[in-house]
C-alpha cells in the first residue's frame, strides 16, 4: 500500500512538472491561495498603518494608495500564482537570498500575463514578472539579475522614498524633470545593490550585460528569425512574393537614447555604470543556470505560448502569426498553436470585414525586424485575399482535426461570417490551382495560336456569356498573380460538405438582409413600433441562472476616488445582488474576490478567465471576437450549468455643483436673489448625488454581449436605492421577450 | 481592476440606454404619501407692504400684543400615486395649510346711514386654514426609477381659504388714544366674516427625493413652489357688516399666499 501511494505521488509530481505543449492551455494559478489575494484592501491598510505605527495623514495617503493600487493589479485578472513561472521565479529568489532568509521570507513573486517586458516590486514585498519578460530572456541568470534589481528596490524602500520625495518637491516648477532624475538615481542604486545580491548567489558576469540587451530589444518579438515567404504555401494555395516586402526593415533601437524625461536611465548609461561596479567584485561565478536548464526552457516556452494568447487578446494579430511561426518549428503538433492560428485568421477576417484591420496590424512606417514581413503581407492583402487565406488556413486545420471542439467552433463561426460577406462569391473562384493557371497563362502567351483559338471560341454563346467568360478567372489571359486567392479554393468549390454549410449561412445572411430591407420599407410609425418593442426586449432575456462576477464600485468625494468607501459599497452591493436575485427566483453563482477564502484557487482562476473574456469581447463594438480561452470557458459553463455572466459597475459622486456666477449675478441684480436662493441652491443640493449603474450580461456560449445597459440617476448609494435598481434590472432580465 | 473594468464596460455600453419596463420599488408601483410641510414666510416678511399704519404683524406674548414677524407656518398632505413608466407617474394630493394673516391697521367703515367712521386697530394675526386638492404629475430624468429617487412634480388644483374662528386679542386706537384696552374676544362679528370661504386655484412645482429605507417604505423630502391664485369672481359685498370686507381679505390673502411660495416638505411614503 505504501509503495502504491509513493508511486501515485511520484506520478502526480511528475505530471505537475511536465508541460504538455501539444495540449497546452493558458497558465492558471495553482495551490493554496495566498493572503495577498484574499485579504481586503482595507485590512491590509490597517495592518500597514499598525505595523508602521503611522498616524500621519500623509503616511495614510501613501499606504492607502499602494494597497489599493496593488490590489487592483492583483485582481486585474492578469496575475497568476503557484504556476510554473511564479514557482520558478520564487526558486531563483531562494538562490539569490540564501544568505538572507529574513529578507527572503518577506518576498513573494507572482506572474502577470502580459506581453510587456517588465518586472517590478512593491512596498509590500511582492515582485511581479510578466510573461513578456520571461519570453524574452535567454537564460536563468538574466532573470536572476532582474530579480536582484527588484529586491534591491524593495530592500531600500524606494517606493516609499519616492513618495516622500514627491511630497517634499511638489512645489518646484521643474518637478517632472527632478522626479525623472530622482527615479534614475534609484534605478542606478538598484542596479548596483542588485549586483551585490546577484554576485553573492554565484551567477556569471556576462548575463548582467545581456540583461540590458534584453530590455533594449524587448519591444521586438521574442526571436528574430527570417519569415519565409513560402510559409502560407501549400498544394492548394500560393501566396506570391509580390505581397512580401522587397526590402528589410532594420531594427532602430539605440543604447544611448534620450532619457531626459524617462524614469529609467538609458541602456548605455546603465551598462557604463554597472561596468564600473563589477570591478569591485572578485570570484565571479560561471553559471548562467543554478537551477535545471530544462526547467528554464519549459518556463520560457510557457511564456512564449502565453505570448501568442496575449497577442490575440490585445488584437495584435500580425505579432501572433509571427510568434506562432516561431513556436511551430519546435512544436509542430501543438493543438494549442493550431487553435490559436485558426483564431487569428478568424479574427483578422472579422476586422477586415468591418474595415478595421488598421487597428490590429502595424503601419508600414513602424515596421522593424523580421516580423515586418508578416505585417507587410497582412497590410497588403485585399479583403478577398485575406478572407481566402483565412478560409484556407482554418479549413485545412479543421480537416486535420475535425474532432477538436474548439477548431470546429472556429470553423463554424468563420463560415457563418463568410456567408455574410457579400463581395465573397464562390463563383468567382477558379477550378485551377495557382500553378495550373500560371502555367496555362505562360503557355497562352508563348503560343500565339492559342489566342486565335481563344478568339474563335469566343464567338460562341451570347454577348453576355462572352463578357463573363472574358472576365472569368478561368480565362488564361486574365491571370493576375496578385489575385492569388482566386486559385486557392479549387477543392472547396467542389466540396459538397463545405458548400452545404456555406449555403446554409449564406441563406441565413440573405434572410437577415431581406428582413432589414423589409424593415426599411415600413412606414415611420411601423418602424417606431418595432423599435419600441426592440427597446423593451433589450433587457428581456428570460434569465433564470447567472454567474455574477463581483460588482465594481467607484465612489468619488471631492473629485477623488474614495477607495475605502468604494470597497464598503462593493460589499453591500454584492449582498444586495444575491438577495434580490433570490427574491426574484434567479439563481446566482457569485464569483467574487471577497469570497476567495472559500472558493480558493479554482474561484480565482474562474474570475480571471471571465475578466479576460470581458476584455477581449470589449475590443471592438461591432466585432464578436472568438474567445481566446474557448475551452476553459466551455468548462466553466458546464460546471455552472449556465452561459450567462453578469458584470456590474456603479460610479457615484456627491458633489454640490452651485453655479457661483448665478449667485454673484443675483446679488448685483438683487430682485433675482430670492429666486437663486430658493431655487438654484436647493436644487443643486438636492441633486448632488450622481450615480451611474452599468450592467453587462455576456453569453459564453455565443461569445457575445447578450445585453447591457448603463443608466444614470440622482440618488445616493444606500442599500435600498441600490436594491430597488438591482430588482428592476433583474426583473427585466427575467422577463421573456415580447 | 476598477479603471480597467470601467473602461471596458463603458466601451461596451457606449451606445446603449435603459428602455426597460419599470418595476417600481421592489415591484411596487402604487404609493401613499404623508408629508408635513413647513415654510418660513421670509419673502412675506421682506417684501410685504408695511408701514406705520398697515399690515403690521402682531402676536400675543405674555398676555399682550407684541409686534413680531411671522416666522413659521405648516401644513399636511396626503397623496396617492401610481407609476406608469420609469420616469412618469400620476397622483392626487390633498391637504391643509395653516398660516396667518396681518391686515391693514386703519379701518374705514360706513354705517347703514352712510355715516363714515375710521379707526386704527391692532390685532393678533388672523389664523388662516386652507384646504387643497390637486392632481399632479411626476417626472424624472431618463434612467429614473419612480417612485424612488429625485423627481419633479407639477400639479394644478383647487384650494379654499378660511379665517379660523377663535378669539383674537385686539386693541382699538383712535389717533393716539387707546379706545379699548387689549382684550381677547371674538371680533368676528365686527371685524371679518368667519363664514366666508375664499376659493381659488393652486399651481405647484416641486422637486422631491424619495429615499427607500425598506422594501416598502421611503422617506420623502423636498422643496415645493406654490402659486395660489384667488378666484377673480366677485365676493358678495359685506362692507357694511364687517370692518375688513371679504373682498379686501380675498385680495390680501392672495398676496400673502404668493409670498409664501417656497415650502419644505418631509414625510413618509408607503409603496404597495
Amino acid at each position: 500500500m505504501y509503495k502504491f501511494t509513493l508511486i501515485f505521488l511520484c506520478l502526480v509530481g511528475f505530471s505537475h512538472a511536465q508541460t504538455d505543449f501539444n495540449n497546452y492551455y493558458s497558465l492558471r494559478s495553482k495551490g493554496a491561495i495566498p493572503d495577498d489575494f484574499t485579504k481586503s484592501s482595507k485590512s491590509k491598510l490597517e495592518e500597514d498603518l499598525k505595523s508602521n505605527q503611522s498616524n500621519k495623514a500623509k503616511e495614510k495617503v501613501f499606504y492607502e494608495g499602494v494597497n489599493y493600487a496593488i490590489d487592483e493589479m492583483l485582481h486585474s485578472g492578469l496575475v497568476v500564482y503557484g504556476d510554473e513561472i511564479s514557482t520558478y521565479v520564487n526558486d531563483i529568489m531562494d538562490k539569490l537570498l540564501q544568505h538572507d532568509p529574513d529578507l527572503r521570507r518577506k518576498l513573494r513573486a507572482y506572474t502577470i500575463k502580459s506581453n510587456a517586458t517588465n518586472a517590478f516590486s512593491t512596498d509590500q514585498g511582492i515582485i511581479f514578472v510578466t510573461t513578456g519578460l520571461m519570453a524574452q530572456i535567454t537564460n536563468e541568470a538574466q532573470l536572476a539579475y532582474i530579480l536582484a534589481h527588484e529586491i534591491a528596490h524593495y530592500q531600500h524602500k524606494h517606493v516609499k522614498e519616492t513618495f516622500d520625495w514627491k511630497q517634499k518637491n511638489f512645489k518646484y516648477s521643474d518637478r517632472i524633470n527632478r522626479l525623472s532624475n530622482h527615479s534614475k538615481d534609484k534605478e542606478f542604486e538598484a542596479d548596483k545593490e542588485g549586483l551585490l545580491i546577484y554576485h553573492k548567489a554565484g551567477y556569471a558576469l556576462d548575463p548582467v550585460f545581456e540583461t540590458f540587451d534584453v530590455l533594449m530589444y524587448s519591444y521586438l518579438p521574442f526571436d528574430e528569425v527570417q519569415f519565409p515567404s513560402n510559409y502560407f504555401n501549400t498544394e492548394k494555395i500560393f501566396v506570391p512574393l509580390a505581397l512580401f516586402p522587397k526590402k528589410s526593415y532594420p531594427i532602430k533601437a539605440e543604447e544611448d537614447y534620450d532619457d531626459e524625461n524617462s524614469s529609467h536611465p538609458n541602456i548605455k548609461k546603465r551598462k557604463d555604470a554597472i561596468e564600473k561596479e563589477v570591478g569591485a567584485y572578485a570570484n565571479w561565478g560561471e553559471a548562467a543556470f543554478l537551477l535545471d536548464e530544462n526547467r528554464f526552457k519549459t518556463v520560457q516556452n510557457i511564456a512564449r505560448f502565453e505570448n501568442v494568447r496575449s497577442d490575440i487578446l490585445d488584437a495584435e494579430y500580425g505579432d501572433a502569426v509571427y510568434s506562432i511561426y516561431l513556436l511551430e518549428k519546435e512544436f509542430p503538433a501543438s493543438m494549442y498553436l493550431k487553435r490559436m492560428k485558426a483564431q487569428v485568421w478568424l479574427n483578422l477576417t472579422l476586422y477586415k470585414k468591418e474595415n478595421k484591420t488598421n487597428r490590429t496590424i502595424d503601419n508600414i512606417s513602424d515596421l522593424e525586424g523580421e516580423s515586418a514581413a508578416v505585417h507587410f503581407l497582412l497590410k497588403k492583402l485585399s479583403r478577398d485575399g485575406m478572407v481566402t487565406l483565412a478560409l484556407r488556413n482554418i479549413h485545412d486545420i479543421y480537416k486535420q482535426h475535425p474532432e477538436d471542439e474548439e477548431i470546429k467552433a472556429i470553423y463554424t463561426k468563420f463560415i457563418s461570417e463568410l456567408g455574410s460577406i457579400e463581395s465573397f462569391k464562390l463563383e468567382n473562384f477558379s477550378k485551377r490551382t495557382f500553378s495550373e493557371a500560371a502555367e496555362e497563362f505562360l503557355k497562352t502567351k508563348a503560343d500565339s495560336s492559342a489566342q486565335v483559338v481563344e478568339s474563335e471560341s469566343g464567338k460562341t454563346g451570347s454577348k453576355y456569356d462572352r463578357i463573363k467568360k472574358q472576365k472569368s478567372a478561368e480565362n488564361p489571359n486574365n491571370f493576375d498573380s496578385t489575385k492569388f486567392h482566386l486559385y486557392a479554393l479549387t477543392d472547396l468549390i467542389a466540396d459538397e460538405a463545405f458548400l452545404s454549410i456555406y449555403k446554409e449561412w449564406r441563406d441565413k445572411s440573405d434572410a437577415k438582409k431581406a428582413k432589414e430591407d423589409a424593415f426599411a420599407s415600413l412606414s415611420r410609425k411601423e418602424k417606431e413600433k418595432i423599435r419600441k418593442q426592440d427597446n423593451l426586449n433589450q433587457m428581456r432575456i428570460d434569465l433564470q441562472e447567472v454567474i455574477v462576477v463581483e460588482p465594481t464600485v467607484q465612489s468619488f468625494r471631492k473629485g477623488q476616488l474614495d477607495n475605502m468607501k468604494s470597497e464598503e459599497i462593493e460589499t453591500k452591493y454584492s449582498e444586495i445582488i444575491e438577495a434580490t436575485a433570490a427574491d426574484l427566483g434567479i439563481k446566482v453563482f457569485p464569483i467574487d474576490r471577497r469570497v476567495l477564502n472559500n472558493s480558493g484557487t479554482p474561484g480565482y482562476n474562474e474570475r480571471n478567465l471571465l475578466i479576460s473574456f470581458l476584455s477581449q469581447i470589449a475590443q471592438e463594438d461591432e466585432i464578436n471576437i472568438f474567445p481566446v480561452d474557448y475551452h476553459l470557458l466551455k468548462e466553466l459553463q458546464s460546471n455552472y450549468g449556465t452561459s450567462k455572466v453578469m458584470f456590474t459597475l456603479v460610479q457615484h459622486e456627491k458633489k454640490i455643483d452651485i453655479n457661483w456666477w448665478y449667485v454673484g449675478a443675483s446679488v448685483v441684480l438683487y430682485p433675482a436673489l430670492p429666486f437663486v436662493l430658493s431655487m438654484h441652491i436647493p436644487m443643486r443640493i438636492f441633486n448632488s448625488n450622481k450615480t451611474e449603474m452599468s450592467v453587462v450580461i455576456l453569453d459564453l456560449e455565443k461569445g457575445i454581449v447578450e445585453t447591457g445597459s448603463s443608466y444614470y440617476f440622482e440618488e445616493p448609494v444606500h442599500k435600498h436605492n441600490l436594491g430597488a435598481h438591482v430588482y428592476d434590472i433583474f426583473s427585466n432580465l427575467k422577463m421573456k421577450p415580447l | 481592476m476598477k479603471s480597467f473594468l470601467l473602461l471596458i464596460i463603458s466601451t461596451l455600453l457606449f451606445i446603449t440606454g435603459l428602455h426597460a419596463q419599470n418595476s417600481g420599488l421592489y415591484g411596487k408601483k402604487t404609493y401613499i404619501e404623508v408629508s408635513g410641510l413647513g415654510y418660513s414666510p421670509m419673502f412675506s416678511n421682506v417684501f410685504n407692504k408695511q408701514n406705520d399704519y398697515s399690515y403690521r404683524s402682531f402676536k400675543v406674548e405674555n398676555g399682550s400684543l407684541v409686534e413680531k414677524k411671522d416666522r413659521f407656518n405648516y401644513g399636511f398632505r396626503v397623496a396617492i400615486g401610481r407609476v406608469l413608466t420609469r420616469s412618469f407617474a400620476i397622483g392626487l394630493e390633498a391637504g391643509f395649510d395653516y398660516s396667518n394673516l396681518k391686515t391693514p391697521y386703519l379701518f374705514e367703515q360706513y354705517d347703514g346711514n352712510w355715516s363714515y367712521e375710521s379707526f386704527f386697530i391692532r390685532h393678533e394675526n388672523l389664523d388662516v386654514k386652507s384646504t387643497q386638492i390637486m392632481p399632479k404629475l411626476e417626472f424624472t430624468k431618463e434612467g429614473g426609477l419612480l417612485p424612488i429617487g429625485l423627481n419633479h412634480q407639477i400639479g394644478f388644483g383647487f384650494n379654499t381659504f378660511q379665517i379660523v374662528e377663535r378669539e383674537y386679542m385686539h386693541t382699538v386706537i383712535d389717533g393716539s388714544s387707546i379706545l379699548t384696552p387689549e382684550e381677547k374676544a371674538t371680533i368676528g362679528s365686527r371685524f371679518v366674516n368667519f363664514d366666508q370661504r375664499y376659493k381659488g386655484y393652486t399651481i405647484m412645482y416641486a422637486f422631491n427625493i424619495r429615499t427607500p429605507v425598506s422594501k416598502s417604505f421611503m422617506i420623502n423630502y423636498g422643496i415645493r413652489y406654490t402659486l395660489n391664485i384667488r378666484n377673480p369672481s366677485p365676493i358678495a359685498p359685506d362692507k357694511t357688516t364687517f370692518w375688513y370686507p371679504s373682498s379686501n381679505l380675498n385680495r390680501d390673502l392672495g398676496r400673502n399666499q404668493v409670498l409664501h411660495f417656497l415650502t419644505f416638505n418631509i414625510g413618509a411614503t408607503f409603496a404597495f
